[in-house]
Order: C-alpha cells, then sequence, then structure tokens
C-alpha cells in the first residue's frame, strides 16, 4: 500500500496542468488534451482511495473507473469528431475564429 | 515506494508536455506516454483490470484519434498557438518538470502529511472489499461485481457509446454539398 498523500499531489498537479490547457490553450486539439489530462486526474484519485485499506481490494471504485474510462474514450471521440467538422468549416482549430455560429 | 515515485513523476512530466508543447505532436505523443505510465502506475497499485482499459482505450483507441485529427488537419505544423504563452521554452519546461518531481519527493520523505479530508474519512462503512491473493483474484472480483451488481449499467453505458457512435457517423459523412 503506498501512501494517500503521494496520490493526492500527483492528482492535484494533473488538475492544475488540464485546468491550465483548458483556460489558456485556444487550439481545440489541445482543449481535448486538457480534458483528458482531467479524467486521468479524477481516475487516479478514484482508485487511489480505493486501494487504501490494507490487503483488500474493493471491486466497486474500479469497476467504476473502468465504466468511466470507456465513458471518457467516448467523449474524446466525439469532441475530435467535432473538431474535424469544425476545422473542415473554418479551415482552424482556434476557438476565437468559431464566433459565427450559424451554418 | 521509489518505483511508484518514480512512476507517477513520468505520468506528471508527461502531461506537463503534453500541455505545454508547442508543436502538437509532441503533445499527443507526451500524452500517450502519460496515458502508459498512468496505467502501469494502476497495475502497481492492484488494480489490473483499470490498467488493461487504461491501455487498451487511452493509450491505444484515444490516441489514435489524436493522431488520425493532427494528420487530417495540420499534420504537426507549428501553430497560431504560439503565443499563448509566449516565455514557455525548453528552460522552463524543464524547470518546471524538476519542480513537479521535487514536489513528489518531497511528499514521499514527509509520509505523514495529513490532509483535512482525511479527519471526516470513515473506515467503518461497510463495503464489498475482498483479500486477493493473486492479480487473477482482484480480475475475478472485479468482473463478477460488475456483471452482477452494475449490469444496468453497463447496458446504458452500451447505449451511450453506440450513440456516440452514429453522432461521429454522422457528423463525419460527406455531404454532396462538400464534395
Amino acid at each position: 500500500m503506498y501512501p494517500i498523500s503521494l496520490f493526492i499531489v500527483t492528482t492535484v498537479l494533473l488538475f492544475v496542468f488540464g485546468l491550465v490547457a483548458l483556460t489558456i490553450k485556444r487550439d481545440l486539439v489541445r482543449l481535448l488534451i486538457g480534458i483528458e489530462i482531467l479524467f486521468n486526474a479524477a481516475n487516479l484519485f478514484f482508485v487511489a482511495l480505493s486501494t487504501q485499506s490494507m490487503g483488500m481490494i474493493d471491486p466497486l471504485p474500479q469497476s467504476i473507473v473502468m465504466m468511466a474510462l470507456v465513458l471518457d474514450g467516448t467523449v474524446i471521440a466525439v469532441g475530435l469528431a467535432l473538431a474535424l467538422n469544425v476545422f473542415k468549416h473554418y479551415k482552424t482549430f482556434d476557438i476565437r475564429k468559431l464566433r459565427r455560429l450559424k451554418w | 515506494m521509489i518505483e511508484i515515485l518514480f512512476v507517477l513523476s513520468l505520468v506528471v512530466v508527461s502531461a506537463l508536455l503534453a500541455v505545454t508543447s508547442k508543436n502538437i505532436v509532441y503533445a499527443v505523443l507526451a500524452l500517450l506516454s502519460a496515458n502508459v505510465t498512468l496505467g502501469v502506475a494502476y497495475y502497481m497499485m492492484g488494480a489490473p483490470t483499470v490498467a488493461l482499459f487504461q491501455l487498451a482505450i487511452f493509450a491505444g483507441a484515444v490516441v489514435v484519434f489524436f493522431v488520425i485529427t493532427v494528420t487530417l488537419t495540420t499534420g504537426g505544423d507549428v501553430e497560431f498557438d504560439d503565443d499563448t504563452l509566449p516565455w514557455m521554452n525548453k528552460k522552463v519546461q524543464l524547470g518546471l518538470s524538476f519542480l513537479s518531481v521535487m514536489v513528489l519527493a518531497g511528499i514521499v520523505l514527509t509520509r505523514e502529511i495529513q490532509f483535512p479530508f482525511q479527519e471526516y474519512a470513515s473506515s467503518a462503512l461497510e463495503t464489498l472489499a475482498i483479500t486477493p491473493v493473486t492479480y487473477d483474484d482482484i480480475t475475478t472480483a472485479v468482473s463478477q461485481f460488475l456483471w452482477q451488481n452494475r449490469g444496468l449499467d453497463l447496458v446504458s453505458q452500451s447505449f451511450v457509446v453506440l450513440a456516440a457512435v452514429i453522432c461521429c457517423i454522422a457528423m463525419l459523412k460527406v455531404r454532396r454539398s462538400d464534395e
């Protein structure tokens, strides 16, 4: 069993990196990379908390994280499809150029 | 202890590079590195099924989606995004990476650190925890739990995935007006 504080700090660092990517970056693909890092932070914290009982394994958090991983993959896939559509229409990934909300 | 510190340091540094790299191809490769090392960390923490899903979905499928998107669009050119962090260069990246690793190493050296929320965590709750002997026991317990207690979640999740696939097909469909 590893100390929980190590995972807490790792989670906080990953969360900060993801939030920085979401707030500063203007590239759609980089925003999706930030979202994925946020997903990773949440999943890591969940699994780390589930393995803190000495010698015991709780299957509930692990199964929940497995389902979350699949759904995160679908979210990223739909986001990338949206990004491809945006690039087809606007010829850029810059989100500042996406102000024209009409077909 | 030192091995999990090494793996988590790799995760943090890779995530930092994924966020700060100017070239989008390097950012995707750093994201791949972060996902693979996080899968290794899950395995070391005693969650082999989660590690398998992490490697298959995040390190496999999602990174392939990213590579396909980058290849179909910009092809790895350095883009307009350069001016968002003008002070970000290799020295700053190296410094931030070193700082992150030092923070993690400091946490390992001071093991007795307590976070406020830990005072409110209760260990008296009834759980379905098992005492595993091998990793096979963990895999069997998780899959049994998933099918016996979370069957409805699995079915609804499959519908969500199906809806996402239909959504992707609809969005990427080539229309006559586009040809």
